[in-house]
């Protein structure tokens, strides 16, 4: 695995050279601090909750623009082909990449922090929801890159890739958040949503740490990066 | 080696996608399976860890004392839903629940079992197992039956009974079928009515009991647990319109059977036939008195629970309580100043349950008494809460939620006798000897009736206390005098005294808040501290408010182990305060500290308590420190966001830690769920606010992002 840090901090370093990434951490943080602002007022509690779970929302989007080319843009380019004839296997070749992003999302998060310092200035926030939020975040980010790296796997357009990691997303996170509220919703059904992102990820974003979140989160994404490892395996034989 | 290399058969496409296709298949679809099995363990064998600083996801400390000690084996069993209808009972859209109130109640429920001893769990969804809940049923009034065979019986009984009313009355059928014919050849309008009112009840009286029996033998017979209670309680409305008709009927032959315009033959009938209906009436309400005797019937409130929705049952091992959905998740009924926004209904699931838990533990329920020196029940609830509702019935609806036996009583005896008792009896001595007495001794209430002296109550106080019992006592400024109540707890309080501070001008603030009203009058005091006592060791800096109270201190005395509480807020943290006497006009906007008018200097007490041999005292220098609109105001800015949360959390929790210390339940003394300790956003100008909204939130932050963009990009382009 030696190749895979040399990958992920090519890819790192590669996106402060992306306008995109600019423009969409620039989005991030404007509609963050706009559902922050709603928060952030005399007389409210001090705590991120709310803005954590809508975060959420904004990854299903962002994470994907961030990472459709992550492999797309290779085999479009090419440049697949120099990549797997260097002597790198292609867990490294998936791992690095993985790891690149995961990085630049921990970068894209940080600014966040500030609203944390906001709170801490002007009230008493309970430390332990507010880390336990962030664990969620990065671990939700974590399965988001995954599946989007899956897919960008699986095409050689990079915005077929976005979209189809979208709908996954969407379909993950999005889709069980309003079927939950559907009081028809069949029993069976009802249990699968309840085993899905977003539910989950509520128990970190109120304070609540559940080691089979934890296993959720780390076994899908590690489930993802195989599977993606063996889409990028495939192309030697197709 | 090329001849042997030429001898190699290539291999298609399609083969190699056979082979290195179906190997990739088989290799995801491994770990497919791997994946579901460690999200299986994964959630079979999990951990839960609640990162908040006040554990609001944990069960209260009170709870984990209680159920670390569970003696008997509990089974708690959850009948929540998780399909939730559409539309309620009296067809009105409901909204689906924003909370997935199944799984807050597994989660908590998971907890007693995790932490408690001897707890099991069960969670039984009724829409995907109803059999298994037509079985619970069964095994519950099997193993507690109890009153069940009473009930069995008496409707088993019924139709012997019903026969032998029946044959008593048949032979008035005959006789009154040959006298209205008599009876109705006389011009007498009053007695023809009489004669047909009494044929037609007893003629009827066969048909309407047989009608009765078949249709309590079809219910009993179609539901696996029928509704005893309601078909008992059936069966005596219909025998006392029976006693009824009958009563009319006897007063009638008592009048027509010595009047002389009224035919021999309907004379005589009636003379014989009134023993023969005395007997028939005698019967009847005989069986109807027996019903009253049957007991308490619990079943019915299970199976009534059940048929709503989501109920939570715990059983022990000789006992069994049900809790439904509305006790769980209930809507405060508060006082608040913003009524624009409905409240979000609150969990008190962890409150409902632990005191059932209790309750089968200790079916003998401690008991509180409210007692007084005349004057309105103090406890008594309307609901909603009303000015009808006596002053403390927040407080004793709160004790009851605790398996406390709440009564009220007036010692002195006057308010039933200016109520000619309609309120109901009071409890007598012999119900309240062992209770925890909460004395509240009026002025208003020392009014003599009849020219007597006005009656007083701090001697029978002093008995209760002198013969071992316990006391929690709300002293009035200008009430009864308590301190031959209090002698030998080394306890004294000035009742023509009131704890005051300078007069705070209400200028540029909202006058029409009772809050800032309350606190900002020279009698009002925000109280963050509240001393070191055995009740107040959870109550940390949690926010009360107390108004008009009277000075309290205590002195040291053998056998005897005191302290005070609630110390008043005094210089340098807040404005000063003393001790004025009652006299001085306490609305004077130039009230000062002055000695000569009798003024005493702090510090000072709000309450005490002491302990000696059996005997515990905590003592309150004003009512207003429980009284209803005092525990019951509402936080404004949470209730903005549909969060209930008392504004002065530490009166209430106050009160019950002081009924948990008396009644000698010191384990339960913490902070009840109902208590919020919440950080809030400090106030803030309105410029500052846009600063960080707008600069710092909208512009700034983004702005930087876009401004290294843009940096980055230009370095490069110059940099070629």
């Amino acid at each position: 695995m030696s190749a895979a840090p040399i990958i992920a901090r090519r890819e790192f370093f590669s996106y402060f050279y992306s306008p995109s990434a600019y423009v969409s951490m620039a989005l991030f943080l404007l509609i963050s601090g706009l559902i922050f602002s709603e928060d952030f007022q005399p007389g409210q509690s001090a705590e991120m909750r709310h803005l954590m779970e809508r975060m959420v929302w904004l990854l299903v989007v962002i994470v994907p623009v961030l990472g459709m080319g992550l492999l797309a843009q290779e085999f479009n380019s090419g440049t697949i082909e120099t990549l797997t004839t260097a002597p790198v296997t292609e867990m490294e070749i998936v791992f690095g990449k993985f790891a690149g992003l995961l990085a630049f999302f921990l970068v894209l998060i940080a600014p966040t922090l500030l609203f944390v310092i906001m709170l801490r200035m002007y009230g008493q926030p309970d430390p332990g929801p507010v880390l336990s939020g962030y664990l969620g975040i990065v671990l939700v980010g974590a399965l988001f890159i995954a599946v989007t790296l899956f897919c960008s796997s699986l095409s050689r357009i990079q915005l077929v890739a976005a979209a189809l990691a979208v709908v996954i997303l969407s379909l993950i996170t999005l889709v069980p958040y309003y079927a939950a509220s559907q009081a028809t919703l069949p029993p069976f059904w009802r249990s699968v949503v309840d085993h899905l992102v977003f539910r989950r990820y509520t128990d970190f974003s109120r304070g609540m740490i559940d080691t089979s979140n934890i296993v959720f989160f780390i076994v899908t994404t590690g489930l993802f990066l195989f599977l993606t490892v063996k889409a990028v395996e495939s192309r030697r034989w197709r | 080696m090329s001849e042997t290399r030429a001898n190699i058969p290539m291999e298609t496409q399609q083969q190699r996608w056979m082979k290195y296709g179906a190997n990739v298949v088989l290799v995801c679809l491994l770990a497919v399976l791997l994946w579901f099995g460690l999200i299986y363990f994964g959630e079979r064998y999990h951990k839960r860890f609640d990162a908040t600083s006040f554990q609001l996801y944990s069960l209260r400390p009170q709870t984990l004392n209680i159920i670390r000690d569970n003696p008997q084996r509990i089974t708690i069993t959850s009948f929540y839903t998780k399909a939730k209808p559409l539309q309620n009972q009296a067809g009105e859209r409901v909204a689906p629940s924003s909370v997935n109130e199944a799984q807050v109640v597994a989660d908590l429920l998971q907890e007693y079992k995790d932490k408690g001893t001897h707890i099991d769990v069960q969670v039984i969804d009724p829409n995907d197992s109803p059999a298994q809940v037509d079985d619970l049923i069964s095994e519950v009034s099997s193993r507690y039956g109890g009153a069940v065979d009473k009930y069995k019986k008496y409707l088993t009984d019924l139709p012997a009974r019903y026969d032998s009313i029946t044959q008593a009355a048949a032979p008035d059928i005959e006789a009154l079928h040959q006298i209205e014919p008599v009876a109705r050849s006389t011009n007498n309008e009053e007695l023809l009515r009489t004669v047909v009112l009494a044929e037609r009840t007893v003629d009827d009286l066969p048909r309407a009991l047989k009608k009765s029996l078949e249709g309590i033998d079809d219910i009993l017979k179609k539901q696996r647990v029928p509704p005893y209670k309601d078909l008992v309680t059936g069966v005596q409305k219909e025998l006392t319109f029976v006693s009824q008709w009958l009563d009319a009927l006897l007063a009638e032959f008592e009048h027509y059977k010595d009047e002389n315009n009224v035919p021999t033959s309907v004379r005589d009938y009636m003379k014989t036939a009134i023993p023969r209906y005395q007997e028939l009436r005698t019967r009847v309400v005989a069986i109807n008195e027996e019903a009253n005797h049957l007991g308490d019937l619990k079943l019915d409130r299970l199976r009534k629970a059940l048929t709503q929705r989501d109920s939570i049952l715990i059983r022990g091992e000789n006992d069994w309580e049900i809790i439904t959905h509305d006790e769980v998740w209930d809507q405060d009924i508060a006082i608040t100043s913003d009524e624009s926004f409905p409240p979000r209904p609150r969990f008190g699931g962890e409150q409902m349950i632990t005191s059932a838990i209790l309750s089968i533990n200790h079916p003998q329920k401690r008991k509180v008494v409210f007692v007084r020196n005349g004057g309105p029940p103090l406890a008594k609830v309307q609901y909603p809460l009303t000015s009808e509702s006596g002053f403390f019935s927040a407080m004793a609806q709160r004790l009851r939620t605790f398996n406390y036996d709440v009564l009220d009583k007036d010692l002195t005896g006057a308010w039933a006798a200016q109520t000619r008792g309609l309120g109901g009896p009071d409890p007598s001595d012999a119900d309240i000897h062992d209770a925890v007495w909460i004395v509240l001794a009026d002025a208003n209430q020392q009014r003599s009736l009849e020219g007597m002296p006005p009656p007083t109550i701090a001697a029978r106080v002093m008995e209760h206390l002198n013969a071992g019992g316990s006391a929690l006592f709300m002293l009035v400024p200008r009430g009864e005098d308590m301190s031959l109540a209090l002698h030998g707890t080394g306890i004294y309080a000035n009742q023509a005294m009131l704890c005051v501070h300078p007069a705070i001008s209400n200028s540029g603030l909202d006058t029409n808040d009772p809050v800032q009203m309350t606190l900002r009058s020279p009698a009002g005091f925000e109280i963050t501290r509240w001393g070191d006592a055995p009740m107040t060791p959870t109550l940390g800096s949690l926010a009360g408010v107390i108004s008009g109270t009277c000075p309290i201190s205590v002195k040291a005395m053998e056998g005897v182990t005191n302290g005070t509480l609630i110390p008043i807020p005094d210089a340098p943290e807040a404005p000063r305060s003393w001790a004025a006497a009652l006299n001085q006009k306490r609305d004077d906007p130039g009230l000062a500290f002055e000695p000569s008018k009798g003024d005493r200097p702090g510090p000072l007490f709000g309450g005490a308590w002491a302990e000696k041999g059996k005997t515990r005292v905590a003592v309150f220098g004003t009512p207003n420190l429980f009284a209803n609109p005092f525990v019951l105001l509402i936080d404004d800015a949470l209730h903005k966001q549909h969060i209930i949360a008392p504004r002065f959390p530490g009166n209430a929790e106050l009160f019950m830690n002081s009924i948990f210390w008396l009644s000698r339940q010191d384990q339960m003394i913490a902070i009840s769920p109902a208590a919020m300790q919440v950080s809030r956003i400090a106030s803030m100008s309105l410029a500052t606010q846009r600063i960080w909204h707008v600069g710092v939130l909208i512009f700034v932050l983004p702005g930087l992002v876009l401004l290294a963009g843009a940096l980055v990009y230009y370095k490069r382009n110059h940099s070629r």
